[in-house]
């Protein structure tokens, strides 16, 4: 199940808001879909799930176009942050029975696990609930639609912190026991990187970058240790930022640190580590404003 | 689930029992407003003819618009397309103004019987087809033509209204030109020249319905068949 984007170009007017976006994402992978406002992510997404008619270019899910391919649309759901899954004077079961009634695969008894797990009230209507609670319930019929494409466009927010992580960590144990394709798109990198096996950076309607998020670990090094020795160490290199604690000091190098020279790092009692995922995409991306 | 023709399914089963539901209350509140006027005058007018007929129309036109305006979007999140929604709409349409005509028909023969019972006169607007509460088939096809026309015109609207807002509202000649040739083919506008309407029976108000609907349709489905989803506010 590879969705397929060759030369992809949406416009709005005289807006260009994807500028010829090529790439695949085969099956079974979590994508996290990461850019600046703007970026054009949720142009993208829109267009992945069918929702926008690309101005240019195709995008195929097993080489079938998916806009208004009824055998893509099952396959695909894509939640947004506002949601768009129920009429807001509809209560929530009335919205569970119209997803059970319109998609196929859907699955009942998951959904109402999630609602219990998320604390969800069935029998109140949409509008009344909090922006939290209603994302919740949103990303509620994202996993239980068990679409083979499904997307999150920002759709954790409003929800509280122990609500993100229960999220996050239903997301990954249902993936786990039920591999499909899952993009991620977010503001909230470093909380949710770890979902993440492979990262496209989006940035003024073009793909900046689409690899593994273990390999973009690799571009950047946190160093720690006495601040002269920091110091030392950073001379000449890429400084994504830095942070001082008293004698302490620790920087964020963006570029490739050779075996040697981390070597003599370490000798010298510095410590090395990954460097933020979130760093090295405002560093991507033009760096802070 | 793996059912044909799924929103069909969903609207005849979900959204015609609340639409039955508001004509009851409807019927309801023409009820008491028809108690009231008992108690305190004389009832020489249908309550039925005025209540429902004048207003359930405009429901219709309203319920026509939130079918494209609110409904089109859940139908894509819940995997499926503007194709089949536009498909199956317009059946559903069909279905469910018939099933209310019929209903409001069978009110309309109570009513004659409550008045006969009550010593009533049961006076209608001139120049319907019908001209007694029971000629159950003239007002089913009445009521079938003038609901079915009003909820596709409210579907064109609401579909333009959703594509285009604001410039949407450029529709609403279009629609209330419709609505107004059908207005005067049925006689429920009051515009005396032509107070006998445009049509001379059944088949011709079916034949003018027929058409209008058509025309509807076709403009919905020109706005609908790509329209771009949007995020709702908040």
């Amino acid at each position: 199940m590879t969705v397929v984007v060759r030369d992809l170009i949406c416009r709005y007017g005289e807006v260009e808001a994807l500028r010829g976006l090529t790439f695949s994402l085969p099956a079974g992978t979590i994508y996290g879909l990461l850019g600046r406002n703007g970026s054009g992510k949720t142009t993208l997404l829109s267009t992945l799930a069918g929702f926008r008619r690309p101005s240019a270019g195709t995008v195929q899910l097993d080489g079938e176009p998916v806009f208004e391919n009824p055998r893509a649309a099952r396959r695909l759901c894509l939640i947004q942050e506002s949601g768009n899954v129920g009429d807001k004077s509809d209560t929530l079961r009335d919205i569970l029975d119209l997803a059970g009634r319109l998609r196929p695969g859907w699955d009942a008894g998951y959904a109402a696990t999630l609602a219990e797990l998320f604390e969800l009230p069935l029998r109140s209507k949409l509008g009344t609930l909090s922006r939290g609670q209603r994302s919740a319930f949103s990303v509620l019929v994202g996993l239980a639609s068990r679409a083979a494409v499904t997307m999150f466009d920002e759709a954790h927010l409003g929800m509280d912190a122990p609500t993100r992580q229960a999220f996050a960590d239903e997301l990954l144990r249902d993936y786990l026991e039920r591999p499909r394709t899952i993009i991620v798109s977010t503001h909230l990198i470093e909380e949710q990187s770890p979902l993440f096996e492979r990262v496209l950076v989006l940035h003024e309607g073009r793909l900046l970058l689409d690899e593994d998020l273990d390999d973009l670990r690799a571009r950047g090094v946190a160093v720690t240790g006495p601040a002269p020795l920091v110091d030392d160490f950073t001379t000449g290199l890429t400084v994504l930022g830095e942070q001082t604690l008293g004698p302490t000091k620790s920087a964020m190098i963006y570029g490739d640190v050779d075996d040697e020279r981390r070597r003599a790092a370490r000798a010298a009692g510095l410590d090395l580590g990954p460097v933020a995922v979130q760093d090295l995409f405002i560093h991507l991306t033009g760096g802070t404003r | 689930m793996s059912a044909r023709w799924p929103i069909l399914r969903y609207l005849v089963t979900a959204h015609l029992l609340f639409l039955l539901f508001c004509l009851g209350v409807f019927v309801a509140i023409t009820g008491v407003i028809l108690a009231g006027v008992a108690i305190v005058g004389t009832v020489s007018v249908s309550a039925l003819d005025v209540g429902v007929g004048q207003f359930f129309r405009w429901m219709a036109l309203g319920y026509g618009g939130h079918l494209f305006y609110t409904f089109l979007p859940h139908c894509l999140v819940h995997g499926r397309t503007r194709g089949e929604f536009v498909r199956q709409v317009p059946i559903y349409q069909v279905v469910a103004a018939a099933v209310l005509a019929f209903a409001i028909a069978v009110l309309y023969a109570g009513e004659t019987l409550l008045y006969r019972a009550a010593g009533w006169s049961q006076g209608f607007r001139p120049g319907h087809l019908y001209e007694s509460g029971t000629d159950v088939g003239a007002i089913f096809v009445s009521y079938w033509a003038a609901l079915l026309v009003w909820t596709v015109v409210g579907a064109m609207i609401g579909a333009a209204w959703y594509r285009f807002p604001g410039v949407g509202l450029l529709l609403v000649p279009v629609a209330a030109a419709i609505l107004f040739v059908n207005g005067l083919s049925l006689n429920i506008g009051e515009w005396e020249p032509l107070s006998g309407g445009l049509a001379g029976g059944a088949w011709d108000l079916l034949a003018i319905a027929a058409v209008s609907t058509a025309l509807a349709v076709a403009v919905t489905w020109s706005i609908a068949r790509d329209v771009p989803i949007q995020a709702p506010a908040g």
